[in-house]
């Protein structure tokens, strides 16, 4: 029991000391705006005000960045699961030369902070004619985010006994088939985690899309976000009004794919 | 169904040989069992069978129709894996339609079948389980109905009954059994059990470091064994080898062993053994345990070159018999007694042996140098 309490303790202090920033943040987008340099510390202020969210939503272009956020975010998912669980599958399947090497190589960009790949990146792009464009982007997030991806559903791969895609390419399918219909459904707990990963990524993403997107009705929100910091002042209201609107769509996600992220799905299938 | 055909299969990684020139044939409605200690390639040659493996070269006929280089799909066969390989997120209902849903078979029949597999199965109460809600041997009888609901030309089982305890394993064994005499399904099992291929089997096919060394029924292998392999995997306890040389003295015939001890060796085989330049040359003699017998006091005189004075080392109490470890002149030798004789270490025996088969084998060849 003693244990216990300072388990718990221990607990409480690391989840209000997460919290309160975010609760901060909430706290100042709902001050109205004479009251946002006060130094009391107030988690419910004494006056509240929806205008910080009236005027993000109203007077921004928020919901375009919201838009082109979400379009980027997405496709990067979507691109990035698919390439990494097919190349996992692969890697976790087939014996080939380089394969040990292919692993190492794809852990050792992972090495490489994101800054130092900026200019080469750029040059790419603008080579691909890229620059200022969705797939631009989509391409940088995948790419950067397929090492880890792959690492993860290797892993995870590597756990699914082989009989099961024996059994089932003598009960009639291809390889491919077997995939499809049998590892994939089996490995929905690590799709959903790369999954998760790559929105993370893709949807808090500031620096790359800094250099790759120009035009500001394609910025996505965390560029947007920084617009609302002006040269002479920052609308620090707005700001956290807009911060609390992006991160709902991501706790919705997360929320929605807790259920996926059930482990122990093979259990049963084989002699364990 | 149709019968199998293997002739002349080869696998090498690099210039390793694991199957070796292997061929026989399964008739059509054969319970044909391979058997052999691990890594002797049985399983190789399943999985080669089902297209799971490659080979290197020859040639594999289901039915008429040579599958080399056919998908595993293509092949017309089902296959029971040693860890069963259910579908985990399938329920048994599910697990046992897969195949059939995957050949778009009408859901009417797929339902017929799958109610009619699981009856025979006694999985009708489970159908709506998943597989991790099942005893080891529901899930492998899962596994079976998974093959048997689809009526393919040729049913392979990879030691289905391994990963079972020794009691089910048991009862599995008759299952099986009694299913192929309904099914009548040309089959062909892998295992490395002598008993499970024993008593299953139609013919065996024994192999070992990737040979064939003897196909036949599996009282042929027992009584008529070509080479020492056999001879000792085929029977438990195996086979006991004694090295020696014959001496012919006219009207009689021995075995000298290396150790010294001078055993009569029975008249029937005397001719034989005549036919064959054997004098001289370095012979195994086997004996099997179940041949030896306490012998009755006092010793008929005819009989007295057969019974040996023996010295209790170990007994193992199987129950209906003891595995007696003794030692006859220095060699150490099994021999099973019944149950009422349960010899302590250090009592001495007289020991009968009386065999009808008389087992001897060329010691540079390891083969058979008589068949009886």
């Amino acid at each position: 029991m003693k244990k216990n309490w300072w388990v718990h303790g221990i607990l409480w202090v690391a989840c209000f000391m997460s919290v309160l920033p975010v609760l901060r943040v909430i706290a100042v987008s709902i001050r109205p705006g004479d009251r946002l340099f006060t130094t009391e510390f107030e988690l419910i202020p004494k006056v509240t005000t929806w205008s910080n969210y009236t005027e993000v939503f109203t007077q921004t272009g928020f919901f375009s960045w919201l838009g082109n956020s979400l379009l980027i975010t997405i496709m990067t998912a979507m691109i990035g699961v698919i390439l990494s669980a097919t190349a996992a599958y692969g890697i976790s399947r087939y014996k080939f030369p380089t394969r040990s090497a292919l692993l190492v190589l794809l852990m050792g960009t992972q090495m490489i902070p994101v800054v130092v790949l900026l200019l080469p990146l750029y040059f790419i792009l603008r080579r691909l004619n890229l620059i200022d464009t969705y797939s631009g982007v989509i391409v940088a997030y995948s790419v950067t985010t397929l090492p880890f991806c792959i690492w993860l559903l290797k892993g995870y791969f590597d756990t699914v006994p082989r009989s099961l895609e024996e059994a089932a390419q003598v009960d009639g399918l291809t390889v491919v088939g077997s995939f499809w219909r049998v590892v994939l459904p089996l490995s929905t707990p690590s799709l959903a985690i790369a999954g998760l990963f790559s929105i993370t990524q893709a949807w808090n993403e500031y620096i790359v899309a800094r250099v790759i997107l120009q035009s500001s009705e394609k910025y996505t929100w965390p560029l947007g976000l920084f617009e609302l910091q002006g040269d002479f002042s920052s609308r620090w209201g707005l700001f956290a009004a807009a911060s609390v609107s992006v991160s709902i769509p991501v706790m919705i996600v997360f929320l929605y794919s807790s259920k996926w992220l059930l482990t122990g799905l093979t259990v049963g299938s084989v002699k364990g | 169904m149709s019968e199998l055909t293997i002739t002349n299969i080869v696998k090498s990684y690099g210039h390793k040989n694991v199957l070796n020139d292997i061929s026989f044939q399964a008739k059509e409605g054969e319970f044909l069992v391979l058997v052999g200690p691990s890594g002797c390639g049985k399983s190789t040659l399943l999985r080669s069978v089902a297209g799971l493996e490659t080979v290197t070269s020859g040639s594999i006929r289901i039915g008429s129709k040579e599958v080399i280089g056919l998908a595993p799909k293509d092949r017309d066969i089902a296959m029971v894996f040693q860890d069963y390989a259910l579908y985990p997120h399938k329920s048994v209902y599910e697990n046992i339609a897969f195949g059939l849903r995957i050949r778009r078979m009408p859901e009417a029949e797929i339902d017929r079948r799958v109610q009619e597999a699981a009856g025979k199965l006694d999985l009708i109460p489970f159908l709506n389980r998943k597989p991790s809600a099942l005893s080891g041997g529901q899930r492998q009888r899962v596994a079976i109905g998974r093959a048997i609901v689809r009526d393919p030309k040729l049913f392979l089982f990879d030691e289905p009954l391994s990963n079972l305890d020794a009691k089910l394993r048991g009862s599995m064994r008759i299952s099986l059994a009694k299913l192929h005499k309904e099914l009548n399904a040309t089959s062909l099992y892998v295992t490395h059990d002598q008993v499970e291929a024993m008593t299953l089997a139609d013919r065996i096919v024994v192999l070992d470091s990737g040979k064939i060394q003897q196909i036949g029924k599996p009282l042929e292998l027992y009584y008529r064994p070509s080479n020492v392999f056999v001879a000792t995997f085929i029977g438990s306890p195996g086979m006991n080898l004694i090295d020696g040389r014959l001496e012919d003295r006219g009207t009689q015939m021995y075995f000298r062993t290396h150790k010294g001890l001078l055993v009569e060796v029975p008249t029937d085989w005397h001719q034989a053994l005549r036919a064959k330049p054997l004098t001289g040359k370095d012979l195994i003699w086997g004996l099997r345990p179940e041949n030896f017998r306490l012998a009755q006091e006092p010793v008929d005189a005819a009989e007295k070159d057969r019974v040996f004075d023996a010295t209790t080392v170990v007994t193992e109490l199987l129950g209906p018999t003891s595995s007696v470890l003794v030692d006859i002149h220095g060699h150490e030798i099994y021999v099973s007694l019944p149950a009422p004789h349960r010899p302590t270490r250090g009592t001495r025996l007289k020991l009968h042996f009386k065999s009808k088969h008389f087992y001897m084998f060329d010691k540079a060849t390891s083969l058979a140098v008589i068949a009886t």
